[in-house]
């Protein structure tokens, strides 16, 4: 348990600073009760979870307390302390106790900002760090600390969240696309290639089409097969109500939650509401709203929400590459939970999904390290994009993501709602900043690593994309993010092979590398089927010789004819029969994938790490529930 | 209305009463029990239907038989195996074999018939039959002359009979968990139907007429388009793909058509012995629908078990009586149905076909019940009756060839 769940500070002072608050008019004896009953059940300190409700504030709790303790409160943007008496190392204290060194006095004596002053481990870890020094303490708040820290070691922790996989692992970070031997493998293979259809044009196209057949009648199999598996209820049902129930407030860890942002400021309120349903002690959650130093737009909205005490803004200071991973590797430096969860600005997670993912971890043997939640949208009616956005999120987190699970093949994580044990994430060198599929990097990564991904059966509803260009930007970037994934992880394949076992080793073939790969051979094989069709099936026949042609027929025919087949399927586990008959158009969605998939190549080739950010906040129900939060925002003063 | 709740849907995943996933939770917690009484039956049955069939073969009365579906090129064969794609597809295979024969047919049939039957056994002593009975099961499900009959005469029908029996097993399991890999299940094989049987559309309706009582997810309109649509899309798949496979592969889709109605209209043919059957009842459909009812209930009276299970379900299935009596209904129905539907359009239906579906439908429903151990008393004797009638029933040895096995095996 980290220290933050523990109750540090004695009862009876935290009753005494409460019943200054209340003489002082700034709280209620009721409020103070109730607090206190939470308190009790949380097992939280009074301060938090006064602030963590939205009583008062942090630094109103910090300025009761130094009031009742006769100290000083500081407030350490206006005044820093000593970078001689800082060290960079320690950071993870100055975040988990809410300590950090203030002040050398002239008689040598410590002078230690502390938002608990009088908590037993903090009084420890000064005695530890400043060995036969006199120490004396100041009142700070909690934002001061995170503030002090950010501004100490901005560079520092800036560098360790877009380098520290780099400089640990470079052989498993995206900063470089392809490595020289596989640029010598790619022109060895194009160069045959080419020299062989000059040479034997009619056994090199047969030996393509061969090769074509038989990695689509794979790929299909493999997906036949992933269906089927997850399509069993035995995979819904992960943790049930009652095991949740079960669970005690008081033992459940701090949890902490990343929402990187960049310039979504009008779909905030949708993700503060969010957190504030969950089904979790308030002052257990550690909220950290991660924005772009330079998106003052955000960061005003941020401010301007005046959320409870949870809620932290950490700003990134501007490096490239700019992308998510980055972003989240920074705040995870500020992380105080076990565990941490990544939502997206727009999610809307199910209220109960941090205790089922504390049920899981608690239930699972120590090597499982991260919990995927399943994504699907609320929007899905919008358009016929959201429509086949819902059907194929529900194909693959309902079925494809849990068949993956049951057959010990790594799984790409889920843009967001991946739940992690904190530290297993910062040991395997946390997200890769390179990479713009840096969550199915992650999992398979992980995999690597002995460790394990599982799925829980609860769900979190996001923001389709419905609009044609954006949909198109985004789906190249996670087409791109798995050419980059594929092409980090196949630098050493028989590592992998080694690593990974051999099932496993073709999972991740099938589901990685062929997919944006069938995405862009696609169009080739649609346009031989037309010239089939125009020419007659003989003229094309010396390309398939005996057995391949039907294995070419079967995918034709029963290969797609199935693949639309599952995507009718994907719903039925949510009993959303209405878009049942929308999965008959897959193929038209398809074309979709190719035409993304051609501008995920060039953008491999000429902007390796380029973010395709995703435009929220365009769907007609975002827009009206935002407009239903803003009036409920309004009418609360009045009530 | 708040405002996430214009957002987000009720939870609606699959999370069913702990009463309805007990309903399976019996056999699939004995996975993996029974695998060798499986085995041992599956030889024991395989050798039975050998030794027919070689008693059969040395009287001369095997190779009529065994031809016709063997002759693939030529008309008879045609009309025989065309609309059996999957069988089609088997013997392609098995003619490839060097030196191989129509016996490799025999061997083929009796070989699968006896793996169904192992199968059959094991899943009897998952749901707590004691070997002893199970066993007892199996051994008279293939001495039934009927069985023993297609298994070792390697008639297409041993395929059907199995298909239907799987389908009625995947129907069970559609009523008890109703989730998406029972829906997959049952989609697939009506699927397999149609690649096994062409008369697969008259035993797939009756399944599918059913569907809105047995499937508790069809609330509406909606939701019973959806679900039909996810039954139907694999047959779907599988019809397109044999039309347009036929195209690509350069055969005019009317071919295979062709091929398809030559057996659905077989009966037509005047060296038929269908066509007496076909004579007599063709365009009706209640005079061949109660002599099927009549012919089901003599060669298998296990029906009469079910039946009872049936009316008396609310008694066994308080709570949700409609699960059980989907598979119960299409036990007692489906044959006799099917057969009617296809004598009124004049399509080829042998009262023999009407026996081993109603077989193989008995056999699968009995796997999805728990008896108690009076009622696999009755359940065996039962079967011991019908097997019994059925050596005995002129009705049933209407066909010279089939007489003459008869004599053969029973070496009269």
């Amino acid at each position: 348990m980290s220290a933050s769940t523990q109750r540090l500070v004695p009862n009876v002072f935290e009753a005494a600073v409460a019943a200054q608050l209340v003489a002082d008019g700034r709280l209620t004896a009721p409020d103070v009760a109730a607090a206190r009953v939470l308190s009790d059940k949380w097992n939280t300190e009074l301060g938090e979870t006064l602030s963590a409700t939205g009583k008062l504030s942090a630094l109103e709790w910090g300025r009761a307390v130094a009031a009742q303790l006769r100290l000083r409160l500081v407030d350490l943007a206006q005044e820093p302390p000593d970078p001689g008496l800082i060290h960079p190392n320690e950071r993870p204290d100055y975040i988990s106790l809410g300590v950090m060194p203030w002040r050398m006095l002239p008689d040598g004596a410590i002078v230690i900002a502390a938002t608990r002053p009088l908590a037993p481990v903090v009084r420890a870890w000064a005695a530890a760090r400043f060995p036969g020094r006199a120490i004396t303490y100041v009142v700070t708040a909690k934002f001061d600390i995170i503030w002090a820290v950010q501004c100490s070691f901005d560079h520092l922790i800036e560098a360790d969240a877009r380098e520290a996989l780099f400089n640990a692992r470079p052989d498993l970070s995206a900063k470089t696309t392809l490595t020289v031997n596989q640029v010598i493998v790619t022109w060895v293979v194009l160069s045959v290639v080419i020299i062989a259809m000059f040479i034997r044009p009619l056994q090199t196209a047969i030996l393509i089409s061969s090769m074509v057949t038989v990695l689509y009648t794979g790929c299909f199999l493999f997906r036949f097969m992933l269906t089927w598996v997850g399509a069993h209820r035995r995979m819904d049902v992960t943790v049930s109500p009652s095991e949740v129930a079960s669970l005690n407030d008081a033992d459940l860890p701090v949890f902490t939650v990343l929402v990187p942002m960049y310039r979504e400021a009008a779909v905030l309120p949708i993700l503060v509401e969010s957190i504030r349903r969950m089904d979790y002690p308030r002052a257990k959650l550690d909220v950290k709203l991660v924005l772009e130093a330079e998106d003052v737009e955000t960061i005003d909205a941020a401010k301007a929400l005046q959320a409870e005490s949870p809620f932290e803004i950490i700003r990134v200071p501007p490096s490239e590459p700019k992308t998510k991973p980055k972003a989240c590797n920074y705040a995870l430096r500020f992380a105080r939970g076990e565990y941490v969860v990544v939502f997206d600005a727009e999610d809307i997670p199910e209220p109960d999904q941090l205790k089922k993912v504390v049920a899981v971890f608690r239930s699972s043997k120590p090597n499982v390290v991260c919990v995927q939640a399943r994504l699907n949208y609320y929007n899905r009616d919008d358009n016929f994009l959201t429509r086949m956005f819902t059907l194929e999120y529900s194909l693959w987190f309902d079925y494809l993501l849990p068949g993956l699970h049951a057959l010990n093949i790594p799984i790409p994580l889920g843009g967001t709602s991946n739940h992690f044990r904190t530290a297993a994430l910062l040991r395997v060198g946390a997200w890769d900043p390179y990479n713009v599929t840096e969550d199915a990097d992650l999992g398979v990564r992980m995999t690597q690593e002995g460790m394990r991904v599982v799925v829980v059966n609860s769900t979190t509803y996001e923001e389709a994309n419905g609009v044609l260009g954006s949909w198109i930007n985004q789906r190249s970037r996670w087409i791109k993010g798995y050419m980059q994934t594929w092409l980090v992880h196949m630098r050493n394949p028989l590592r992998l092979r080694r690593q990974l076992g051999f099932g496993a080793f073709w999972g991740f073939q099938l589901f990685i590398g062929f997919p944006p790969l069938t995405a862009l051979l696609n169009p080739l094989l649609w346009a031989t089927f037309i010239i089939t069709m125009i020419v007659g099936p003989e003229r094309l026949r010396p390309l398939f010789p005996g057995v391949i042609l039907y294995l070419a027929v079967f995918n034709l025919l029963v290969g797609n004819a199935m693949c639309i087949y599952f995507s009718i399927l994907a719903v039925a586990k949510r009993r959303w029969y209405m878009l049942v008959p929308w999965g008959l158009l897959a193929p038209a969605y398809w074309v979709l994938h190719s035409v993304a998939a051609y501008k995920a190549l060039w953008q491999l080739i000429v902007k390796p790490h380029h973010w395709e950010k995703t435009t929220h906040g365009t769907s007609a129900t975002t827009v009206a529930t935002l407009a239903e939060l803003n009036r409920r925002e309004q009418r609360m003063p009045a009530e | 209305m708040s405002a996430n709740s214009s957002l987000v849907p009720p939870q609606r995943q699959a999370e069913l009463p702990r009463g309805r996933q007990a309903l399976h939770s019996s056999v699939l917690a004995a996975r993996g029990a029974g695998g060798w009484l499986g085995l041992v039956v599956t030889i024991a049955t395989t050798l039975l239907f050998v030794a027919a069939a070689n008693r059969a073969f040395t009287g001369g009365y095997l190779a009529p038989l065994l031809g016709v579906v063997w002759d693939v090129e030529t008309n008879a064969g045609g009309q025989s195996v065309g609309g059996h794609w999957l069988e089609q597809g088997l013997l392609a295979l098995v003619q490839t074999i060097p030196n191989g024969g129509p016996e490799l047919l025999v061997l083929l049939t009796s070989l699968v018939t006896g793996l169904a039957i192992g199968q059959f056994c094991r899943t009897l002593q998952r749901r707590g039959w004691p070997i002893s009975l199970a066993t007892l099961a199996g051994l008279l499900v293939a001495l039934h002359p009927v069985t023993l009959y297609l298994a070792s005469s390697g008639q297409p029908m041993v395929f059907a009979a199995m298909s239907i029996a799987i389908l009625l097993v995947s129907v069970d399991r559609a009523a008890a968990l109703s989730d998406a890999q029972s829906l997959m299940t049952l989609g697939l094989a009506f699927a397999l139907l149609f690649l096994i049987e062409p008369n697969a559309l008259y035993m797939v309706l009756p399944v599918l007429a059913i569907m809105p009582w047995v499937l508790v997810d069809m609330r509406d309109g909606i939701s019973g388009a959806a679900l039909f649509l996810i039954l139907i899309v694999p047959s779907i798949v599988v019809i397109a793909t044999l039309l347009a496979g036929s195209l690509v592969v350069g055969v005019a889709p009317e071919t295979i058509l062709r091929h398809w109605l030559a057996v659905l209209h077989g009966s037509l043919s005047e060296d038929s012995l269908g066509a007496t059957w076909m004579s007599e009842r063709g365009g009706t459909f209640f005079d061949p629908l109660l002599d099927l009812l009549g012919l089901a209930f003599g060669c298998c009276p296990v029906l009469i078990l079910v039946l009872w299970r049936l009316l008396a379900s609310p008694l066994f299935e308080p709570r949700r009586p409609h699960i059980r009596t989907g598979t119960a209904v299409l036990a007692v129905a489906l044959a006799p149905l099917a057969g009617a539907m296809a004598v009124l359009f004049w399509h080829q239906q042998t009262r023999m076909a009407a026996v081993a579906i109603t077989i193989a439908a008995v056999c699968a429903w009995t796997t999805t019940v728990s008896l108690r151990m009076t009622e696999r008393g009755v359940w065996l004797l039962a079967l011991l009756l019908g097997v019994v009638l059925s050596w005995q029933a002129s009705w049933l040895w209407v066909d010279a060839d089939k007489l003459a096995w008869r004599s053969a095996v029973l070496g009269g």
